[in-house]
């Protein structure tokens, strides 16, 4: 076992070590739009020789520990080396360039933090913690690294610069980002659980609701997000007291419509499936106690058909989070928005200020979910 | 008591139970018994209205079922299910605990159920209340089982093959201790199950079912005694009713007096069963067999008695 | 004939007429056009976005295939047991990434045009047939396994004449939803200026032409709708055989 994870933890190491080798750390460029000079990790303005020679150390480190905990470990040394490299190796490159320098992290950088921050998953993965210590265990490093943010480490690297040029679009997104998912989830759970109910209870409900569903499902987000901009712009110009509440063939309605529309299938497939699952002898044992239907249902059937549905939320949640961003695409705000005026200004660092933050909440959110599955499944399917 | 008239069920125009009479007396376990399809576990099922009959009718101490709701039927009704059935999201005590907390027992008085329940059925309380019952092994869960079956001190008790899913070692201890249980408490029963040898085992009688109707209903010895001919001969299994008949009675039914003395080598205990004191005999080739109890021989059986209990006509 | 054959040959036939002959969309189109806009998309033919669609999400649904299966095929051997929990991770993770995060991440590193989309298309196609060949393997039952292997077959012959074919409805279904989902992405992939369907409808997002949009998003969800209806059929074939 400890030969196979050893093995395991060198397909994270070698990665790392070769995009650190092969690719620039760091990208030079005298503005925006010119294309830049790559600046390797061992330059004196990358991480100089020693930082270079520390970071190999540290990622060998994960290979060559046997403990789970000291790979854990090593992995985290090594990313928020990483991480300060790069933000002192921005410092001292733009100390000595024009003012419209950018310096943008480059191939090495990025390769480099993804496998280090897998190798660091992975280790959490094999020590097997319970959920809300595995939250701590990456809670932590996370608070660190919003700490360094905010101390101004990163201010040199153009990502960081594109923020502060954005800030109040960045705020905007966020905020548009967030009402997208929540106010889409928010109606799709409460038409979803009922139907998903219903699905379990009502074969002929079933095989009317699930393949239009699916039908939902199959169609693609923009030509979703299209074909909710005829209905709702009609809508909005027949009654206009409407537009004054968003609603219009534009804007964030038609993009929560979509997203909720995309949300039903996983929430009413999964709750019919947890209600399938709950065994049969449940039921009978529930029923022939003189439990009422209700009853039944809120104490016997839904708490064992939790894990189910709930990952179902979850699928919905982490999807969500993503097609949000193809929102912006008809004016529905969001990351999105970041995304795609980046692409349209050629601005790499915008796009990655818009990608970013959509990763990060998409992952934030599985984690939150799995630890609630985790909970949900306490003495039940252990 | 429970007494039942003309009840009949039809599936889809298939007479699944075909108008059974029987009665149960208070104190009394009653067997039902036939091969899968029979329609035992069907007629159970309607005993708490889980199956609603089309004809017939079920009176629990004088009262029409139908009169009461099903809710509040089957919360006067102890359901013991195939499979054993414990919530597996609840503990121990809490499953204990379900049909007092749906009679709105407070909460004092189901813990102290509880506890009563689980010292009867020989589980430590402060070790086994509060786990999952898949921390318990198969024969404890079914323990669980008929205890919250028995929670809230229903009039009867219906069981679904309740020892079914157990090893033939655990099934016989548990059956044993069920026995026990019903000596102390005095249990009022339906039970339904396919084998033969647990029928014998737990039931004062038996009514042997085929196609929805029951053939013989009888005690057991009577029905190894004078089964009617067809299903129910092959159905009790003739081959070694000697022996079956045997092991429904116990040594002290046909102890002697004897002369005290240190205990021999080969012996039984007054509660043995008279299929094991043969057994015994026929092993030692003797012609009586010492009664032990606490080390000494307190009597003597012998085996012409035991012969003459085996033999046809004796009853 | 089944619902779903009669439905996908429905499905098939709108499809293709509205590829031949767009101007049978004039009708609708007009419901939602202001008056004086083009209601017909002319930049360029339909049919030749179409074919530009197709082979963008067939050649990378064929990467992804080989790619997927591959990866899914050894990591449940035993020598490739090891990195299951690594390949598993990677490929959760893969799934919290949305498609538009791929495509703007492949920009950079391809420019604009076929090529980041391809390689979203790619990336993004992988995870769904990795999961569902691992699921499937897996979901082969110990026995079936076990008879296999008691009678003598070889591993490559127990992977060939047993595991895959078993596996194949489960499979199948990976893929399904891949081919669905890089439909979609394909789509997206316009923004970076891929040729295709979704052409049409940022054409008329950008010029504020809802007949165009509307005429865009018809196709693309034809077009998703038969491919998932054709493989459903598939795999409704293959299940019954398995």
């Amino acid at each position: 076992m400890k030969n196979a994870s050893r093995r395991s933890a060198a397909v994270y190491a070698l990665p790392a070590l070769a995009g650190l080798a092969l690719l620039p750390f760091l990208d030079f460029r005298a503005n925006r739009i010119v294309s830049g000079e790559g600046v390797m990790l061992w330059a004196p303005e990358g991480g100089s020789l020693l930082g270079a020679a520390t970071l190999a150390t540290l990622i060998l480190g994960t290979v060559l520990i046997g403990a789970q905990l000291g790979r854990f470990v090593a992995a985290l040394a090594a990313l928020a080396l990483l991480l300060w490299l790069a933000g002192q190796g921005a410092a001292t490159l733009s100390a000595e360039a024009p003012e419209f320098a950018r310096i943008s992290l480059g191939g090495g950088f990025w390769i480099a933090a993804a496998f280090a921050a897998l190798a660091a998953a992975d280790a959490v993965a094999r020590l097997s913690l319970g959920a809300l210590v595995r939250i701590v265990a990456l809670a932590l490093p996370a608070l660190g690294f919003g700490l360094a943010l905010r101390g101004g480490l990163f201010d040199d690297l153009s990502i960081l610069r594109e923020y502060a040029a954005n800030r109040d679009v960045f705020d905007a997104a966020l905020g548009g980002h967030m009402r997208l998912v929540l106010g889409s989830l928010i109606p799709a759970l409460l038409i979803g659980l009922p139907l998903g109910w219903l699905c379990f209870s009502s074969r002929r409900a079933r095989t009317v609701v699930l393949p239009v569903l699916n039908l939902l499902q199959t169609t693609p987000s923009i030509a979703m997000f299209g074909l909710l901009m005829v209905p709702l712009g009609a809508l909005s110009r027949a009654v206009p007291a409407l537009r004054d509440w968003g609603v219009g063939g534009i804007g964030a309605a038609p993009a929560i419509v979509a997203l909720a529309l995309y949300a039903l299938l996983p929430i009413v497939a999964n709750t019919y499936a947890g209600l399938v699952g709950v065994p049969e002898t449940m039921r009978d044992a529930g029923r022939g106690m003189g439990m009422s239907r209700a009853r039944l249902l809120a104490r016997v059937e839904l708490p064992l058909a939790a894990p189910v549905i709930l990952t179902g939320i979850r699928i919905v949640v982490v999807q969500n989070i993503g097609l949000a961003a193809v929102a912006a695409l008809i004016g529905g705000g969001g990351f999105g928005t970041l995304v795609f005026r980046g692409m349209g200004q050629a601005a790499m660092d915008l796009v990655l200020l818009g990608t970013l933050p959509i990763v990060a909440l998409a992952i934030l959110a599985s984690l939150m979910f799995d630890a609630i599955i985790e909970t949900t499944r306490r003495g039940g399917a252990r | 008591m429970i007494r039942v008239t003309g009840l009949t069920k039809r599936f889809d125009g298939a007479t699944a139970v075909n108008s059974l009479d029987f009665e149960v007396e208070r104190g009394e376990v009653l067997a039902l018994v036939g091969t899968s399809g029979c329609g035992k576990s069907t007629t159970l099922r309607m005993l708490n209205r889980l199956i609603e009959p089309d004809e017939g009718r079920i009176e629990i101490d004088g009262r029409d079922a139908r009169e009461v709701s099903p809710d509040a039927l089957r919360r006067g009704i102890g359901y013991v299910i195939q499979g054993v059935g414990l919530f597996p999201h609840w503990t121990v005590a809490q499953n204990i605990g379900t049909v007092p907390r749906l009679l709105r027992w407070d909460r004092g008085r189901v813990r102290a159920r509880v506890e009563e329940l689980l010292d009867l059925f020989g589980l430590e309380a402060s070790e086994y209340a509060d786990k999952y019952p898949s921390e318990l092994s198969g024969g404890q869960q079914q323990r669980v089982g008929v205890a919250r079956a028995m929670a809230a001190e229903p009039a009867m008790l219906l069981m679904d093959e309740p020892f079914g899913a157990l090893d033939p070692v655990t099934r016989g201890r548990l059956q044993d201790e069920f026995t026990a249980i019903r000596q102390r408490r005095g249990i009022t029963a339906i039970l339904v199950t396919h084998d033969m040898d647990e029928a014998f085992r737990l039931a004062d009688r038996i009514a042997v079912m085929d196609a929805g109707r029951i053939l013989q209903i009888d005690t057991p010895e009577r029905l190894l005694r004078g089964p009617r001919e067809g299903f129910v001969r092959q159905f009790v299994g003739l081959d070694d009713r000697a022996l079956r008949i045997l092991s429904l009675h116990r040594v002290s039914e046909l102890s002697r007096p004897a002369a005290d003395a240190p205990a021999p080598a080969q012996w039984v205990a007054p509660g043995d069963t008279l299929r094991e004191a043969a057994s015994r005999l026929i092993w030692e080739a003797g012609d009586s067999l010492a009664v032990v109890e606490n080390g000494r021989v307190t009597a003597e059986i012998h085996a012409a008695d035991i012969w003459r209990i085996g033999a046809r006509g004796e009853a | 004939m089944s619902r779903g054959a009669l439905a996908l040959l429905v499905a098939l036939a709108l499809f293709a007429a509205l590829v031949l002959w767009p101007g049978l969309m004039t009708p609708l189109l007009r419901l939602v056009a202001e008056p004086g806009q083009a209601l017909l998309y002319d930049r360029q033919p339909i049919r030749v976005l179409v074919a530009w669609h197709l082979a963008l999400v067939g050649a990378a649904g064929v990467v992804a295939s080989v790619v997927g299966m591959t990866l899914g095929v050894l990591v449940t051997r035993p020598r490739g047991a090891e990195f299951m929990t690594l390949a598993r991770m990677a490929s959760n993770l893969g799934q919290t990434f949305p498609p538009i995060a791929v495509l703007a991440v492949a920009v950079p590193l391809l420019g604009f045009g076929f090529e980041p989309t391809f390689l979203a298309l790619c990336a993004y196609g992988l995870l769904p047939v990795f999961e569902n060949t691992v699921a499937g393997l897996r979901g082969v039952p110990a026995p079936v396994r076990e008879a296999a292997r008691g009678m003598g077959l070889a591993c490559s012959a127990r992977l060939w004449r047993v595991e895959l074919p078993l596996a194949a409805p489960v499979i199948l279904t990976g893929l399904r939803l891949s081919t669905v989902v890089n439909i979609g992405t394909a789509t997206i992939g316009s923004t970076v200026g891929a040729v295709g369907l979704g052409e049409v409808i940022i054409a008329g997002l950008q010029s504020g032409n809802t007949a165009f949009v509307l005429q865009g998003a018809l196709l693309v969800a034809l077009m998703a709708i038969c491919a998932d209806l054709a493989l459903r059929g598939l795999e409704r074939r293959m299940s019954r055989a398995g």
